[in-house]
């Protein structure tokens, strides 16, 4: 039991490694989600995710605005499962509704203050470096 | 077996974990993976285990610039940081701020027609950006379309948007998180110095500016997880400027959100508003002219 446990331990952090390498392209890959229209928040968002452990990221969605959010893990598109919730946590959306959307658009009225939390498709991944990216239209 | 991945697993993960996407959530993993066998079992067993709970996102200053340009804002010279300030800036904490600042200043003139006003900003940003080391990891392409592009607002704007986006994943990806913050915090500072002035000519930068509680909130906590003595005392400046948004009024009232699947769009109904007074108003714009003085003089 022991040796399995250690190998278990052994492929964690070699998968973990592996995932690491593989951020960059990740990150590139998913950059296309975000189309001509949307511009850039500025910022690059990423966690290391292993397993059924969870990404928080805290953003504010002003009031007026679309805004695009962009979810990729792995190089084929649906491996991560996004969710959006207001500050009261209610759910306003989870992608796992829509087949895993690599990216989704929100249109918002009044200004909110939101979570997303990312995971990923236990069913597709183990795991993997989750992006997030988010664009707003003009 | 036990004694070899205690051996094995820091020297397998040193080089790319340090290179590579090295971020808190990866060093809990390596920490993780080299402590015991019966914590790593743990881990494939836990459920629903939150990472890194301290991802923030901050306003980018470039939605300010088209809300004044919606608002038609008039130009103000005065406001911009002046682009002979670069020179005072000599270490990597004012040259990160600053970058932030200037980069705020451009998404500003972008609204406006002064094609030698623009260039000369966006050459204060990419002499920045070379002095950062950022400059060299940017897509030339990125950098030779800022001088075809100047006078076309849209593009204008998303070079700017894309410049900082390309900054901020090079320096990421490098561990140099507190340049990448420090950056996002000079953007931030002056987008509201100039949302400040705003409200004088619109009063929908009032609530703008209330709204923006949350995000010095971020702004803290990102600052705090660096431990230079000019950071801390900067996320010290933030948390008294916290202090004053923590006093306005924020009304919310969840509103179910209606999802059109075929277009890939959820519409947010949600309601609320923020109540800002005057008084509350002048203070937060006194201490943010400070923070922002501090920052550029």
């Amino acid at each position: 039991m022991k040796n399995f446990l250690t190998l278990a331990a052994f492929f964690a952090v070699l998968s973990i490694q592996t995932a690491t390498a593989q951020c960059d392209e990740i990150a590139d890959q998913c950059e296309m989600n975000l189309a001509k229209e949307y511009i850039s928040d500025g910022q690059f968002y990423r966690a290391l995710l292993y397993n059924d452990q969870v990404a928080e990221f805290e953003l504010s969605l002003f009031g007026g605005n679309t805004y695009r959010i962009a979810a990729c893990s792995g190089m084929d598109s649906g491996n991560l499962v996004f969710r959006l919730y207001d500050q009261e946590h209610n759910l306003l959306f989870t992608s796992s509704d829509f087949s895993n959307a690599p990216y989704w658009d929100f249109v918002v009225e009044n200004t909110m203050q939101c979570t997303i939390e990312a995971q990923l498709d236990l069913n597709k991944q183990q795991s993997g470096c989750a992006v997030l990216l988010i664009g707003f239209k003009k | 077996m036990k004694r070899i991945i205690y051996i094995l697993a820091p020297a397998m993960l040193s080089v790319p974990l340090l290179t590579g996407c090295a971020d808190d959530a990866a060093q809990n993993a390596q920490d993780e993976s080299a402590v015991t066998v019966d914590e790593a079992q743990n881990a494939v067993t836990s459920s629903l285990v939150k990472i890194d709970s301290e991802i923030f996102s901050l306003p980018s200053p470039i939605q300010t610039a088209i809300l004044m340009h919606k608002k038609e804002i008039s130009y103000r010279e005065e406001l911009l940081n002046p682009l002979a300030n670069e020179k005072k800036y000599i270490n990597q904490y004012q040259k990160s701020l600053n970058m932030g600042v200037y980069g705020a200043d451009l998404a500003y003139l972008s609204n406006f027609n002064n094609s030698q006003k623009k260039l000369d900003y966006f050459k204060v940003v990419e002499s920045l950006a070379t002095d950062l080391d950022i400059r060299n990891n940017i897509d030339q392409s990125l950098i030779d379309r800022f001088a075809k592009n100047i006078d076309v607002q849209d593009s204008l704007y998303k070079l700017n948007a894309d410049l900082f986006k390309a900054g901020d994943k090079y320096l990421k990806q490098n561990d140099e998180d507190e340049v990448a913050t420090l950056i996002l915090a000079g953007g931030w500072v002056e987008a509201l110095y100039l949302a400040i002035d705003a409200a004088d000519q619109d009063d929908s930068f009032k609530t703008r500016i209330g709204e923006q509680g949350f995000a010095v909130n971020s702004l803290v906590n990102l600052l705090k997880k660096h431990d230079s003595p000019q950071t801390i005392e900067l996320a010290g400046k933030m948390a008294e400027l916290s202090k004053q948004f923590e006093g306005l009024v924020i009304n919310y009232a969840y509103v179910k959100p209606i999802t059109d699947a075929a277009d890939k769009v959820t519409y947010l109904n949600s309601k609320s508003n923020v109540q800002i007074s005057e008084e509350q108003l002048a203070e937060i714009a006194r201490q943010v002219t400070e923070i922002r003085k501090s920052i550029t003089q």
